[in-house]
C-alpha cells in the first residue's frame, strides 16, 4: 500500500519541477524542447513458467505487475532540420520502479532505460496515436538460487535487460502539457548470458502526464508530418557495417544424459554488412551480410569425457574446428528511422555453416543510436525460429554514405 | 581514432570473455597410423597437436623397462601431461626407446630387434580424457657375427687318460663249429666326436634358441683347439657352429680300420669294441659384433671336447672272460 501512495508524490514532485523550469528558460533560444513524463503501468504478467502459476513460496499466482516511471525526454527544435524532419519525436531516459508483488522471490527491479516516442497518426487536432519504446536495463531481481530461491527458474541474474513497446492516445491538454494512455508489452532477460532465463513477459496499461518545459508551443497538429518537412527527402543507399561481440552462456543435452549448464560464459563476434536503401526519412531496408562466430556453437558433439560427469565443473570440450563455430547467412533488414534512435528488424537464414547450432533462420531486433552521422552504437539482440533467445549483439557500426 | 579505439576494446573484451577453461586441447584429433621402423629408418617422431597427454604404458611388450624423468632420476609409468622423459624397453633380442622430449613430440626409436619378426608394439598415450595407442611396427635388424674367441688356456683341463667307452658288440655263437672262425670288427666305426657349450657358470640352461636369433640360422664357426700328442691344446682347422649345445663331428680316427678278431671251436664270445676317451674342458669367450647396428656382446661359455683316440677289443666269455 504504501508504494501506491509515493506514484502521486512523485507525480506532483515532476511537475513541480518541470514548471519550475518552464519560468526560468523564456530568455534562452535552445536547439531541443525538454519534457519531463510520468507514467504508472499496470500489467499481466504472461504465466509462461510454472513460477508465475503460483509454484513459489507464497503459493499464489504471480499474475499482476506495477510500475511507476519518470522519464526526461528532449525533442528537436522546429528551427533546426532534425526538428523539422521529426517534429513529433521525443527520446530521453526514464527510470522506473516496478514490483510484481513478490519481493522475497521477484524483487522489485528498478530500470534505467532510453526511450523514444513519436506519433504515429492525427485523430484530431488534440488527439494523436503514438507509439514508444523503452530499452535499457534493469536493476535488482532475484535471481534463482538452489537453496536461497530455488523456485524461482526464471531469471537466472540480479541485472536484466528490459524491452518495451507500447501503443497510446495522445491528448493535446494544453499547449505544453499531454496526457497519455495505452497498452504496451515489456520483455525482461539477460539474452542468455546467464542461466535460466526464461524471460518475463507482460502485457498492460500506461497512464502518464507529459510535460514540455520553456514558452514554445507544441507545433500545430492539424498539419500532417509530411508539409512540415523543408527539405525534400532523396532516396539513396547507405551502407551500414556493424561489428560487435557478447557473451552468452550454453546448456547441452548429452544423449543418454542429463541436461548440464555449462561453466562459464563463451565468446561472440560478429559482423554485419547491411546496404540499406533510404526510401524516406522514416525508413530503410536492404538486405545484409551476417557473419558470426559462436565460441558455444556445437561443442555438444565435440564433448572431451569418455562419461558424462553428473558435476557440470567437470565437463570439458575439444575446440570445434573453426566451419563449425562460423556461419555466414544473409538476412532481409527493415529500419525505423528515427532521430538519435532507430530499430532494425531482421529475418535470415545461414547458409554457410556446419552443426545443428549455426544451421538456423534467425532473426535479429537492434536498436542503432546515433552518436556522429557516421557512427552508432549497435544493440541488439539475436533469435533462432523466432523462440530461442541465441545472443547479444553489442556493438559499433559505421554508415557509408551517410546523408 | 575513437572509434577504432572502440572497436579494437570490443574484440578484446569478447576474446576476455572466451570460455577457455571448458575446452582441452586434442592433443592428436586424428588419430596416429602406425609407426613403420626399419633398419634404415631407425627412428621416428611423431607430432601431437599439443602438450596435454602423458605415456601410460607400453603395450605389446613383456620385457623388462625403465622410465627415466628429463633429468636422468629413474621414474614410473605412467608419464603424466606434460612431464618429459624417456622410457626404455630392452631385452636380450630388443633395444628401443620413447622419448617424449618435448611437450608435443615423441620419438621411438631402437638399436636392434634380433627377432626373426616384426615386433608390434603400443605406446599408450593419454590424458583424463582420451586414450590413444600409437602402433610401432620395429622390423627385425640385422643379426651379429663373430669376430673373436678367446679362449681360456690358464683354465684348459685335459682329462686323464684311460676311459673307455663301449661303441658297439657282437655276439659270435661258434660252439658247434669244429674250426675257429675270424670276424672283421671297425673299431673306429662307430667312434665320432662330440661337442658341447655350457653357460659358463655351469648352471642353467644352454639356450639355443638365443644364439639362433642372434647370429641367424647359419650360426658363426668358431675354431676349437684339438689335443697333440695326448698333452697339449692347439688350434687348428677344426670348426663347429657356436650356439649349438652338442653336436658331433668326426673324430681324427680311421673310420675304415679293420681288424679281424679270432673265436675258437666249440666257443662263444661277445666281442666289445671299447674306444679309448679324450675329453677336455676350456672356458672360452666369444666376442661378436653388428655391422649395422653397431651392437656388441660377448657370450662366456664352457667348450666340452670328447674324441676318442684308440681302441680296446674284448672278447668277452659268455662263461668265461679272455682278453685279446
Amino acid at each position: 500500500m504504501i508504494k501506491f501512495r509515493i506514484f502521486p508524490l512523485v507525480l506532483s514532485a515532476a511537475l513541480s519541477v518541470a514548471s519550475l523550469s518552464a519560468s526560468e528558460a523564456d530568455t534562452v533560444s535552445r536547439k531541443v524542447i525538454h519534457a519531463l513524463s510520468v507514467d504508472f503501468r499496470p500489467a499481466y504478467v504472461f504465466p509462461t513458467h510454472d513460477f508465475f502459476r503460483g509454484v513459489n513460496r507464497t503459493g499464489n499466482s504471480i499474475n499482476s505487475t506495477l510500475s511507476g516511471h519518470l522519464k526526461y525526454g528532449f525533442k528537436f527544435s522546429p528551427d533546426t532540420e532534425t526538428g523539422r524532419r521529426y517534429p513529433y519525436a521525443v527520446q530521453g531516459i526514464g527510470v522506473a520502479y516496478n514490483t510484481f508483488h513478490n519481493t522475497a522471490e521477484v524483487g522489485n527491479p528498478l530500470a534505467v532505460y532510453v526511450f523514444q516516442t513519436s506519433k504515429i497518426a492525427d485523430i484530431t487536432s488534440r488527439l494523436s496515436f503514438d507509439y514508444e519504446w523503452n530499452f535499457g536495463a534493469s536493476f535488482g531481481w532475484k535471481k534463482f538460487d538452489k537453496l536461497d530461491n530455488p523456485h524461482n527458474e526464471v531469471v537466472g541474474s540480479k541485472i536484466n535487460a528490459y524491452i518495451n513497446l507500447g501503443f497510446l492516445l495522445n491528448w493535446r491538454i494544453s499547449s505544453h502539457t499531454h496526457l497519455r494512455a495505452g497498452v504496451g508489452m515489456s520483455h525482461y532477460s539477460n539474452g542468455n548470458t546467464r542461466y535460466p532465463n526464461s524471460g518475463v513477459n507482460t502485457l498492460g496499461a500506461s497512464v502518464g502526464v507529459t510535460h514540455f518545459l520553456g514558452d514554445r508551443e507544441e507545433p500545430h497538429r492539424t498539419l500532417s508530418v509530411g508539409r512540415q518537412l523543408r527539405t525534400p527527402f532523396r532516396k539513396f543507399v547507405s551502407y551500414d557495417l556493424v561489428v560487435y561481440g557478447a557473451t552468452r552462456k550454453k546448456g547441452i543435452w548429452p544423449e543418454g544424459a542429463n541436461p548440464l549448464m555449462v561453466p562459464g560464459s563463451f565468446g561472440i563476434i560478429g559482423l554485419n554488412f547491411n546496404p540499406l536503401y533510404n526510401f524516406n526519412k522514416y525508413f530503410r531496408a536492404g538486405v545484409s551480410l551476417d557473419l558470426q562466430y559462436d565460441e558455444s556453437a556445437n561443442i555438444m558433439k565435440h564433448i572431451a569425457n569418455e562419461y558424462i560427469p553428473s558435476n557440470p565443473e567437470e565437463v570439458k570440450f575439444y575446440r570445434p574446428a573453426f566451419k563449425e563455430q562460423f556461419s555466414a547467412g544473409l538476412s532481409a533488414r527493415a529500419e525505423i528511422v528515427m532521430p538519435i534512435f532507430s530499430i532494425n528488424l531482421g529475418i535470415g537464414k545461414n547458409f554457410f555453416c556446419q552443426g545443428a547450432d549455426t544451421n538456423a533462420f534467425y532473426q535479429t531486433f537492434v536498436l542503432k543510436t546515433t552518436l556522429t552521422k557516421n557512427v552508432f552504437i549497435h544493440t541488439g539482440y539475436q533469435l533462432y525460429d523466432f523462440r530461442y533467445p541465441n545472443n547479444l549483439m553489442l556493438g559499433l557500426g559505421f554508415r557509408f554514405n551517410a546523408k | 581514432m575513437k572509434c577504432e579505439t572502440i572497436y579494437i576494446a570490443l574484440i578484446g573484451l569478447v576474446l576476455a570473455a572466451c570460455n577457455g577453461d571448458v575446452f582441452v586441447d586434442d592433443y592428436l584429433p586424428h588419430g596416429a597410423a602406425t609407426v613403420l621402423m626399419s633398419e634404415d629408418n631407425r627412428t621416428a617422431e611423431i607430432t601431437f597437436t599439443s602438450d596435454n597427454w602423458g605415456i601410460e604404458n607400453i603395450e605389446g611388450w613383456t620385457g623388462e623397462f625403465k622410465a627415466y624423468t628429463s633429468d636422468g632420476k629413474e621414474t614410473f609409468l605412467p608419464l603424466k601431461e606434460k612431464e618429459l622423459g624417456v622410457v626404455h624397453c630392452k631385452n636380450e633380442y630388443v633395444d628401443f626407446r620413447i622419448e617424449k622430449s618435448s611437450g608435443n613430440k615423441l620419438k621411438v626409436s631402437y638399436s636392434e630387434n634380433l627377432y626373426n619378426q616384426a615386433l608390434n608394439i603400443g605406446i599408450l598415450t593419454g590424458n583424463a580424457y582420451k586414450m590413444e595407442d600409437i602402433r610401432v611396427r620395429l622390423a627385425p635388424t640385422s643379426k651379429y657375427r663373430v669376430d673373436s674367441v678367446v679362449y681360456d688356456w690358464e683354465q684348459f683341463y685335459l682329462f686323464e687318460y684311460g676311459m673307455i667307452d663301449e661303441m658297439e658288440s657282437i655276439v659270435v655263437d661258434n660252439t658247434l663249429a669244429d674250426a675257429p672262425t675270424t670276424i672283421t670288427v671297425y673299431p673306429y666305426r662307430n667312434t665320432r666326436r662330440e661337442l658341447r657349450f655350457w653357460p659358463y657358470s655351469h648352471g642353467g640352461n644352454w639356450e639355443e634358441e638365443k644364439y639362433s636369433l642372434l647370429f641367424g640360422d647359419n650360426l658363426p664357426a668358431i675354431v676349437i683347439p684339438d689335443i697333440i700328442n695326448q698333452e697339449k691344446p692347439v688350434l687348428g682347422n677344426t670348426k663347429i657352429p657356436f650356439g649349438i649345445k652338442q653336436q658331433y663331428i668326426a673324430a681324427d680316427v680311421d673310420k675304415d680300420k679293420a681288424v679281424e678278431v679270432k673265436i675258437d671251436a666249440h666257443d662263444k664270445r661277445k666281442v666289445v669294441v671299447y674306444n679309448y676317451l679324450e675329453r677336455y674342458e676350456v672356458p672360452l669367450k666369444v666376442y661378436a659384433s653388428n655391422p649395422i647396428t653397431g651392437g656388441k656382446r660377448e657370450f662366456s661359455a664352457f667348450l666340452y671336447s670328447q674324441s676318442y683316440i684308440n681302441y680296446l677289443i674284448f672278447k668277452e666269455k659268455m662263461e668265461s672272460e679272455q682278453y685279446d
